[in-house]
């Protein structure tokens, strides 16, 4: 924000639509560093605990699993299916959980014209997001290395259905970052839905490991679930049948997605300054 | 257009085999030869953007493969265990005409793989048969060959009247002796001693001849210990080849059996049906389907573009 102060505010007024969303960016990229260092200060590793945070949790959860697990279930090895369902999974609980009163936190920041509390949130899910990214790549480094598991059969179809979780995490925490401004019950609640949410978000069935009858439940309400059936997919190749809709996925993010940023275009009125 | 097969008996994999077959590249080219698929295909009031090969299809088989992937479907339903074929093309005759070839492939291909079970069924205990009982004539010739050669049929009957002979012999032995005994005693000097002991003597030749005859040790004496020993090992080997010979018949039997229940079958449960109007492209659907993602398309823009101004002073 220090070189924000120091360009004169004349630069940025009567933008035109490019300008405008090239000096979003620079705003976002900013808050990003600004996060990353007001999280995590220069201690220690310092910023690397963006990295480090979600590969303590998939990395711990991974290792306890591969220990106390049979290292098969329905003739898929443990530790991938570990990972599959894992990573995408700490992903939403962290973006969802660091999305809740993410504004009156930084309410001071809403000081500065230039920052708007879309930036403020999109800054903040996409370290979540880069993070835990970094520490996927890790942990599938690690385990294949150490022989726990195979690189995907398919990288495009692993990619796109992590990328369709992305997509839709970004929608409801936005979601969720306005709801939790409005109402109190909600933020003390949420970690204890996201937790709730467990068996909703599929991370740790295949969908065709439950019975027909009950399906349904992940496969047409949860977007979560579809883009990790996607995953496994890519992942197992042939070896499972997937369940999953790529018009399902899309059409649940972008109407997730369009609500969110509504919701954040229209938060400035209801957050507390403090 | 919705054609219905099922395969009996309860193994779905041999169902799969005919989904996996009328989904495969070697029914692409049976559809090729027999109905014309490429014609099928191409026809001139197909629009211009769906036909193959199109201005955005390559022209050749690969892309025709995806294409016709795209164009058939045949799926298992996995709690009826009934699969479903649809197939779509141009005009409703030919997607009846294709379907209907596909149903006679996949019945010529279940009727393959029936005969196919049968033979290698049929076949595995059948050969065993054939080769035991080959063995079985084998050890007959060889029992021939060792009744020639030692001039005998079977040693252990031929043993019986030679030991009666024999035990006749020592009877008459023990007489003689007796007899010849008492003469002793009676009168000494009687000639008819002399005649006595060259019986006895003559009877002990036989005797010993009769002995060596069954159980002898000496090499040429004729003795029946060692053909015995020869015929007892041909004779066991028999018993034992005709028992392997009968349980293999019940086996064949039972082979055969099996293979008649195992018989699969094609039942169409549906014949494919000629639909009396086009049901693709789903025009209403895919325009309401169109105007909301468009709408949502929109929405999202001009919220970000929106997000986006704020960041310019004013």
């Amino acid at each position: 924000m220090v070189n924000k102060k120091v360009r004169s505010a004349k630069k940025h007024v009567n933008l035109t639509l490019s300008q405008s969303i090239l000096t979003q960016l620079r705003v976002i990229y900013a808050l990003i560093m600004r996060e990353t260092l007001t999280r995590y200060g220069r201690e220690n590793i310092g910023f690397l605990w963006v990295v480090g945070e979600p590969i303590l949790f998939c990395g711990g959860v991974t290792i306890m699993w591969t220990l106390v697990r049979p290292s098969h279930e329905h003739g898929l090895r443990m530790t991938a299916m570990v990972v599959t369902g894992y990573v995408p999974l700490v992903l939403f609980r962290h973006a969802v959980v660091r999305s809740t009163k993410a504004y009156a936190v930084n309410s001071s920041l809403l000081y500065h014209r230039l920052v708007t509390p879309l930036d403020i949130i999109t800054a903040r899910i996409t370290l979540e997001v880069i993070g835990v990214m970094m520490a996927a790549i890790l942990v599938l480094c690690g385990a294949v290395s150490l022989g726990y598991m195979e690189l995907p059969e398919d990288w495009a179809l692993t990619l796109s259905g992590f990328g369709f979780v992305v997509f839709f995490t970004y929608g409801i925490s936005f979601i969720f970052s306005y709801l939790t401004e409005r109402s109190d019950l909600l933020e003390k609640t949420v970690s204890v839905l996201t937790y709730l949410a467990l068996p909703w978000t599929g991370a740790f069935v295949m969908i065709d490991w439950i019975p027909p009858k009950y399906r349904w439940v992940l496969e047409y309400t949860s977007p979560i679930a579809n883009g990790i059936e996607m995953m496994r997919s890519g992942f197992f190749g042939s070896k499972v049948v997937p369940h999953y809709s790529i018009c399902f996925m899309t059409y649940t993010s972008l109407l997730t997605f369009m609500v969110g940023v509504y919701l954040c275009l229209r938060v400035r009125p209801h957050i507390e300054l403090s | 257009m919705v054609g219905l097969l099922e395969a009996n008996h309860g193994g779905t994999q041999d169902t799969y085999a005919v989904q996996d077959y009328m989904m495969s590249r070697d029914a692409l080219r049976m559809l090729i030869q027999k109905v014309d698929l490429r014609a099928v295909f191409s026809r001139s009031y197909a629009d211009f953007l769906a036909k193959f090969p199109s201005i955005v299809t390559r022209n050749d088989f690969e892309s025709f493969y995806s294409f016709y992937l795209t164009h058939v479907k045949a799926q298992i339903d996995e709690e009826t265990g009934i699969s479903h074929l649809k197939v779509r093309t141009f005009s409703a005759e030919d997607s009846q005409k294709v379907a209907q070839a596909l149903l006679d492939a996949g019945e010529k291909l279940v009727n393959e793989m029936n005969d196919r079970q049968r033979y290698n069924t049929l076949h595995a205990v059948q050969s065993e048969l054939d080769v035991t009982l080959k063995e079985l004539h084998e050890t007959e010739m060889q029992l021939a060959a060792y009744r020639y050669s030692n001039e005998t049929i079977d040693p252990m009957k031929q043993a019986v009247p030679m030991m009666g002979t024999a035990l006749s012999l020592e009877a008459t032995l023990s007489m003689m002796e007796a007899e010849k005994k008492q003469l002793d005693l009676t009168a000494p000097h009687s000639p008819l001693r002399k005649v006595y002991a060259q019986r006895i003597a003559s009877i002990q030749t036989q005797m010993k001849n009769a002995q060596a005859h069954i159980t002898g040790h000496e090499m040429n004496s004729g003795s029946l210990v060692p053909k015995l020993l020869g015929y007892d090992e041909l004779a066991v080997k028999k018993t034992i080849i005709e028992k392997k010979l009968a349980a293999e018949t019940t086996a064949l039997e039972m082979a055969k059996a099996q293979a008649d229940r195992q018989m699969l079958y094609v039942t169409v449960v549906a014949q494919p049906s000629l639909p009396d109007y086009a049901a693709y492209p789903r025009t209403a659907v895919f325009i309401v389907l169109t105007f909301i993602t468009m709408l949502i398309f929109y929405v999202i823009g001009s919220l970000l573009v929106s997000g986006a101004k704020e960041h310019t002073l004013q």
